[in-house]
């Protein structure tokens, strides 16, 4: 990353690096999770796992779906249903664009938005509402402030939280995922880094990610699995 | 004939299959040596060959033909997979001792492992057989060319080049891991 101030003083120019801004992500999303409980960060990562899938086929699948619905609250909307005769209603509702254009990179960018970051929230207030307990503080137990039934588990929880503080970072790196390519590589942003650059940090980090979710996995049964 | 990849997700099934029935422990069991094996070819597999090949061509001043060497090579890789897959789901020492996680998340990870070691063999065999430009086609057990995603997987997606680089570390934590249990 580098800093530099301008000649006339002042103006900051902020470039960053692909590799810098994927850390950056990763970091933020790592935190939440150490402070979240794995549960809900393994039900996060599942959605944002589906938006990233559902993202790569630009949510061709959904748009159909999408545009029907959009056409049937305008129809109901504007009295279809409550109206003896619809079929007027009907063809004018027919005639109004669709809510997603296929063929317009935009409407596509910002259906993939909206679908990315609702199956996001959904995922994450889903967690919350299952799993309302909170995690224990490692803190207050690395700090021989708990109980002594709290620090005699102290192995246990802190493998936990580390592995939560891992699902944590899967999740940034997926939102970097999505973001990255869609936003952070636009040239009119303030902070600029190159697409391509982006996409082959990306791409060669995408491996590290999977083993990541394998191993997570592994530790996770293996926590699970009770001793002879 | 069934296109390679078509055999390669059927045999990955398979062991998916396998791993729900054994359970997660005894499939972990497996999946140590598999990447001690994988680590092994990648820091001597090559080297052992050509030890062996250079120590025969001095003794006996023979060295394997150009059409069938291919073969040996690959045959070579492929008997040490069988050989260790077949020790690993065989013997007990290495599975990890105690009882499976309890209900269908254990059933999950006992499939989610089924099908990495299915992976890690079927997708191991195939890097080889890629390797040495598939020398089974002498023996008309496979046509060429491959479909673009058989290419593609070939490409991309095996396991001695998707872990490459991680291989060491794999051990090491599998070994702690094992050692931890």
């Amino acid at each position: 990353m580098l800093l530099s101030r301008s000649p006339q003083g002042g103006l900051q120019v902020v470039e960053l690096t692909a590799t810098t801004v994927v850390l950056i992500f990763v970091g933020f999303f790592a935190y939440l999770g150490s402070r979240r409980d794995l549960r809900k960060e393994l039900l996060f990562f599942a959605g944002l796992l589906l938006g990233t899938l559902l993202s790569l086929v630009d949510c061709k699948p959904l748009m159909p779906i999408a545009n029907r619905v959009f056409r049937l609250i305008l129809f109901a909307v504007k009295g279809g249903a409550m109206t003896d005769d619809p079929l007027p209603i009907w063809e004018a509702v027919k005639k109004r664009p669709p809510l997603v254009n296929p063929a317009d990179p935009k409407s596509i960018l910002w259906f993939n938005t909206g679908v990315f970051v609702t199956l996001a929230i959904i995922f994450y207030l889903l967690g919350n509402r299952l799993w309302r307990a909170q995690p224990p503080n490692i803190l207050s137990i690395l700090t021989m402030a708990g109980s002594k039934k709290s620090r005699s588990q102290m192995p246990r929880v802190l493998l936990t939280q580390l592995t939560s503080t891992v699902v944590g970072g899967l999740n940034g790196f997926l939102v970097a995922m999505f973001v990255i390519p869609r936003y952070l590589a636009a040239t009119q942003t303030l902070v600029v880094i190159p697409g391509t650059a982006a996409w082959d940090v990306l791409a060669h980090s995408l491996r590290y990610a999977i083993v990541v979710v394998f191993l997570v996995f592994i530790v996770r049964g293996w926590q699970q699995a009770k001793r002879r | 004939m069934v296109p390679i990849e078509i055999v390669f997700f059927i045999v990955i099934a398979i062991f998916g299959l396998v791993g729900l029935v054994r359970g997660f422990l005894r499939e972990l069991g497996v999946t140590l040596p598999l990447i001690v094996l994988l680590w092994a070819y990648s820091a001597l597999g090559e080297r052992l060959l050509r030890l062996v090949e250079g120590g025969m061509a001095k003794a006996a001043g023979y060295s394997l033909p150009t059409t069938t060497g291919d073969l040996v090579r690959c045959s070579f890789f492929i008997v040490t997979l069988i050989f260790v897959t077949f020790i690993a789901y065989q013997g007990e020492t290495l599975a990890f001792g105690g009882s499976d996680p309890p209900g269908i998340q254990g059933w999950l990870l006992a499939l989610l492992i089924g099908l990495v070691n299915g992976y890690l063999i079927a997708g191991t065999a195939w890097y080889y057989l890629a390797h040495y430009n598939y020398p089974i086609q002498t023996l008309g057990m496979i046509q060429l060319p491959l479909t673009p995603l058989a290419q593609a997987i070939a490409s991309h997606a095996l396991p001695p080049d998707v872990l490459g680089p991680l291989l060491p570390f794999l051990v090491f934590f599998l070994i702690i891991l094992r050692i931890i249990r």
